[in-house]
Order: structure tokens, then C-alpha cells, then sequence
């Protein structure tokens, strides 16, 4: 039988099933616990613990805080912090395989190098593309024969001049006091070597392309990030000791790392858990009588490794920080509307 | 995206039984807050339920074509049958987890900046 | 099916319209209108008449193809 405190803290991998998924450290849930909101233990019990930060990936744990409030920022992250992308593609002449849509749908896709903070919304009804909501870029790419290509070769990149198209071949049509307000190297596509079409003599592609700001809510292709998702730290309990061939076989049934073979005095090997972080939490142990009643599987239920890539646009680090921001500016807005509504 | 005068949040007015519709002393309240999903539904639900004078809290997204959602307060009714405004616990509640953001947003930067000191070094 | 009224005209003609009366009403109206068509075999390109034999001066193959039009379409990225 767990203990009231393994239920309150802990998440129970079973054989067949997972126990106490769900929080219930809510006032009057437990006697003995004082489980009203507290700032200050807030305070005092949160960790956060950086293991990688980069420009594009960032990898830290959130220890002390719900998963109510974890999982706020992470769908923050993915749907709700803005981005540039490209929004309307103008086409005068695509003579590629591809057709018009679907060639529209690929660049929409593509990451832009934009800081979009300096930009502000669309209005949907303004049709007119301003200096401060629009991003203009111009594809006008023909592919010819190569009149200096090897005779013997096969190869489309020899014998054709601009057989791929690729997002280097974008250019930045600055609008206003766009030229003025960035450098060059501030605007384009986050990595030039992205294809977007391939091409054949004879044919060509002339493009206009619109990039406008918006959300993950509203197309994936504004989310700034690649992934932004968590995971629990698991926990692994080896109730009994377990010794030579069963501990070859307890670490086989676990992640390459997470369980190590110790020598001890009588010249045994042990199976101790060494790094429980890196096990992806297969319950492949508790499949075999041997190790049901030796092995205890849990997941910390306020510990949370959070992962953030980018996509390029902003630091990993930045958009964290943004989506905690994007939370407080949510409750801020509907405290100004109490506070209308009873001067009402 | 939504201009200021955008109303957001509708708070359902409860007839008090002398046929006056009020919302500011009542103590059980359903709101309908626009354009909001579980990101603010579920961790306002957490942040209000963690309040002792609450009785329950819970929210719905009525259908998932509208974004709206309905969150309810009914708060607890104490010996002396008074029990706190519904309104309060939620304004204290929207208070507190902007609180708790502030608290992770503190946290996380001092993190940030240890981190990126020890690498220069 | 969309049918400007140059081709009602000369697909549907009254039963007393001579053949050549149509013919010549067809030329005289479109010695201005040539129009370029591909060829679906050497791709080249091919500037025919209405009243042309609808085959490629060039390898005489008879499928051709409309070029792209001129004017600029707008898509949503999505």
C-alpha cells in the first residue's frame, strides 16, 4: 500500500497500469497537510536547474511546481508566442513539377530570421503591406542548361544552372524604413540551404512572398518553436538487492546508462541505479516475475525536464521567458475587467 | 490581436432571490472568459483550488469551435453561513498565479544568468 | 462549361449557315488572335491561328497545350 506522501508526490508505473496521475494536494484532500496556495515555500521549494542553453536548444528541470502551471508554458510555447512566416505567395510564372498550392503551402513552412517583436499584426481587413506588419521577399528563379557541363556526368547540378531551389535564393525586397530599421543579416530564411522546388531547363518559378505575424493557434507554421515539451523524472527503486546474471538482465530492461553493475566485497556484481534522467520509462522490468517485487517504478510528479528547440527566430531561453510573461499578461487582462465590471 | 475594448470575460449574473440579478457578493459564479483553452482554464482551476474557501472550481470548453470557456466558483459556506464573493476568489486567484509566474520568471532568469556567467568562465 | 460567345458561334452553327461563310467570319475575326501553344512532345513553342491545323510546325505531333496564364494568382501559405 503506498503512503499517503508517495501518493501526494509520486506517479506509479505499474505492469498493466499508472496510479495517481492526477494532483490532489488541494485543502481538505488531506488532514495532517496543510495544502493552501503558499508564496513563500513556492519560493523557497522551486528549482530551476539549467543543463543546456544555446541559440537553438535548451534543456532545464522545473522542480516544485504543478503540472497545471508547467504545462501552461509549454502550450504557450507551441501556440501561443508569435512569429514571422510567410503568409500570401504571389505567383506570376511556376513552371515547376510543383503546383501553385502546394509550392505555397512549402514556403509557408519555411523558417524566417525575423525578430518579431519589432513587428506588429495584420489587420485582416488592411490589404496594403506596411513597414511595420509585412516582410516582402522575391523567388524569381529559371533553370538552364549548363553550356560548360561534363560530357559523361549525370548529375542535374552539373549539367543544369539552378536545378534546386533553395531558400538562399530568396531575396529581401526591404519595405519603407525597413532598410533603415535592419541589417541584412537580420531578415531571411533561418538556414539558406532548405529546398523549396526542383527545377528542369525551360522552367521557372516568380515569386512574390508576403510574411505577415501570427501564432501557433492559428497555423503551426507561426510556432517558434520545433518542439517545447516536458517529461517527468523518473524514479527507480530497487527494493531488494539484485546480483550478477538478474542484474545483467535488470539493465538490460532499462535505457543503455540508467543501471550500473557494482563490484562488491564478496566479489559479486550489483545492480545499482546509477542515472535515472536518462531512462525513457519502458516498464519492460516489471514484466518478469523476478524483479515484480524488487523493483519499484515511480515518476516525481513536480519534476519536470523541459526541452525547448527552436526554430530559430528567438533563443530558447528568450521564449521561456516570454511565455512565462504571456501567463502574467493573460491574468492582467482579466483583472482589468473585474475591476471594470464592478465600477459598472 | 483583440483590440482593448474586446470584452473577454462575461461574468453570469445569479438571481439572489429577491429578483435582483447580481454578481458582485455572490458566492457561487460561472464565468465565460473568450478566447482563452486549458492553458489559463486549467492553471486558474489549479491556483483557485488551492484556496481553502473554495468549495469547488472546474472549467468546461463548451465546444471545442468556440474558444470560450466556462469556469465556476462556488465558494464554502462557513458556520456562520457567510461564505467569501465568488469575485474575490477569483480575482485572488488570477493575483496568485500572477504571482507564481513572477516567482518562476525571477527564478528562471537568475538560472539563466548563472549558466551563461559559468560558460564565459 | 465556360464558352465565350466567339466559340458558340462557330461550335454551334444555324442549320442555313453555310460552312464557309462561318470559316471566313472565323478568319477575318482572328487574324489578330494568334495564340502560343506547347507541344506536348518536343515542348517548343507554337504561335497558331484559330483556323491553323492544330499540329506542332515543329515534329508535327497534334496534342498542344495552353501556356500558364499571365496574370499573377495569389495563395495562402497554409
Amino acid at each position: 500500500m503506498a503512503s499517503m506522501n508517495n501518493i501526494r508526490t509520486r506517479i506509479k508505473l505499474e505492469d498493466t497500469e499508472i496510479l495517481h496521475t492526477t494532483s490532489t494536494n488541494f485543502p481538505g484532500n488531506y488532514s495532517g497537510y496543510d495544502d493552501r496556495l503558499n508564496l513563500d515555500e513556492f519560493r523557497q521549494n522551486l528549482q530551476v536547474q539549467i543543463t543546456s542553453l544555446d541559440d537553438t536548444t535548451s534543456e532545464f528541470d522545473l522542480i516544485g511546481i504543478d503540472a497545471a502551471i508547467a504545462n501552461a508554458f509549454r502550450r504557450i510555447l507551441i501556440a501561443e508566442l508569435p512569429s514571422m512566416a510567410i503568409e500570401k505567395v504571389h505567383v506570376t510564372e511556376n513552371s515547376s513539377v510543383l503546383p501553385d498550392d502546394v509550392l505555397a503551402h512549402r514556403l509557408g513552412l519555411i523558417p524566417l530570421r525575423a525578430d518579431p517583436t519589432l513587428f506588429i499584426d495584420k489587420v485582416a481587413a488592411d490589404t496594403k503591406e506596411r513597414e511595420d506588419d509585412t516582410l516582402i521577399f522575391k523567388l524569381k528563379v529559371a533553370c538552364k542548361k549548363n553550356p560548360k557541363a561534363p560530357t559523361d556526368g549525370d548529375d542535374p547540378k552539373k549539367l543544369y544552372i539552378n536545378s534546386n531551389v533553395y531558400t538562399e535564393h530568396m531575396e529581401w525586397i526591404p519595405i519603407g524604413n525597413q532598410i533603415t530599421k535592419f541589417k541584412p543579416e537580420d531578415i531571411g530564411p533561418v538556414f539558406p540551404d532548405i529546398l523549396i522546388v526542383k527545377l528542369r531547363p525551360g522552367q521557372e518559378v516568380d515569386l512574390k512572398l508576403v510574411c505577415h505575424k501570427g501564432i501557433g493557434r492559428d497555423h503551426a507554421k507561426f510556432s517558434p518553436v520545433c518542439t517545447g515539451s516536458y517529461r517527468l523524472m523518473p524514479e527507480i527503486i530497487l527494493k531488494k538487492p539484485i546480483y550478477d546474471e538478474d542484474a545483467e538482465h535488470l539493465q538490460k530492461c532499462f535505457t543503455p546508462g540508467v543501471i550500473e553493475l557494482e563490484q562488491d566485497n564478496d566479489g559479486h556484481r550489483r545492480a545499482v541505479v546509477s542515472k535515472p534522467r536518462l531512462d525513457m520509462c519502458s516498464r519492460e522490468a516489471l514484466r518478469y516475475p523476478a524483479f515484480k517485487d524488487s523493483v519499484e517504478l515511480n515518476k516525481i510528479r513536480d519534476h519536470f525536464i523541459f526541452s525547448i528547440e527552436s526554430v530559430g527566430a528567438l533563443r530558447p531561453d528568450q521564449l521561456f521567458i516570454d511565455s512565462i510573461k504571456l501567463l502574467m499578461s493573460k491574468c492582467d487582462r482579466l483583472l482589468q475587467e473585474i475591476d471594470g465590471n464592478i465600477n459598472n | 490581436m483583440q483590440s482593448n475594448d474586446y470584452i473577454k470575460l462575461q461574468v453570469c449574473p445569479v438571481d439572489d432571490g429577491t429578483n435582483t440579478k447580481t454578481t458582485v457578493g455572490a458566492s457561487n459564479l460561472s464565468f465565460i472568459i473568450r478566447d482563452e483553452d486549458h492553458t489559463l482554464g486549467n492553471s486558474l482551476r489549479y491556483v483557485i483550488m488551492k484556496n481553502p474557501a473554495v468549495d469547488f472550481c472546474g472549467y468546461t470548453i463548451p465546444h471545442p469551435s468556440e474558444s470560450k470557456i466556462n469556469f465556476r466558483i462556488q465558494s464554502k459556506t462557513s458556520e456562520d453561513s457567510t461564505a467569501v464573493p465568488a469575485l474575490d476568489i477569483f480575482r485572488q486567484g488570477l493575483m496568485d498565479l500572477k504571482q507564481i509566474c513572477s516567482i518562476v520568471l525571477e527564478k528562471y532568469e537568475d538560472s539563466v544568468k548563472t549558466f551563461k556567467d559559468m560558460e564565459t568562465n | 462549361m465556360d464558352r465565350t460567345p466567339m466559340h458558340d458561334q462557330s461550335m454551334t452553327p444555324s442549320p442555313n449557315t453555310l460552312p464557309a461563310t462561318t470559316t471566313s467570319a472565323h478568319s477575318s475575326q482572328s487574324t489578330s488572335k494568334s495564340m502560343v501553344y506547347i507541344c506536348g512532345e518536343c515542348h517548343k513553342d507554337n504561335e497558331l491561328k484559330s483556323t491553323d491545323v492544330i499540329r506542332c510546325n515543329e515534329c508535327g505531333y497534334r496534342i498542344l497545350y495552353k501556356k500558364r496564364t499571365k496574370r499573377l494568382i495569389v495563395y495562402d501559405a497554409r
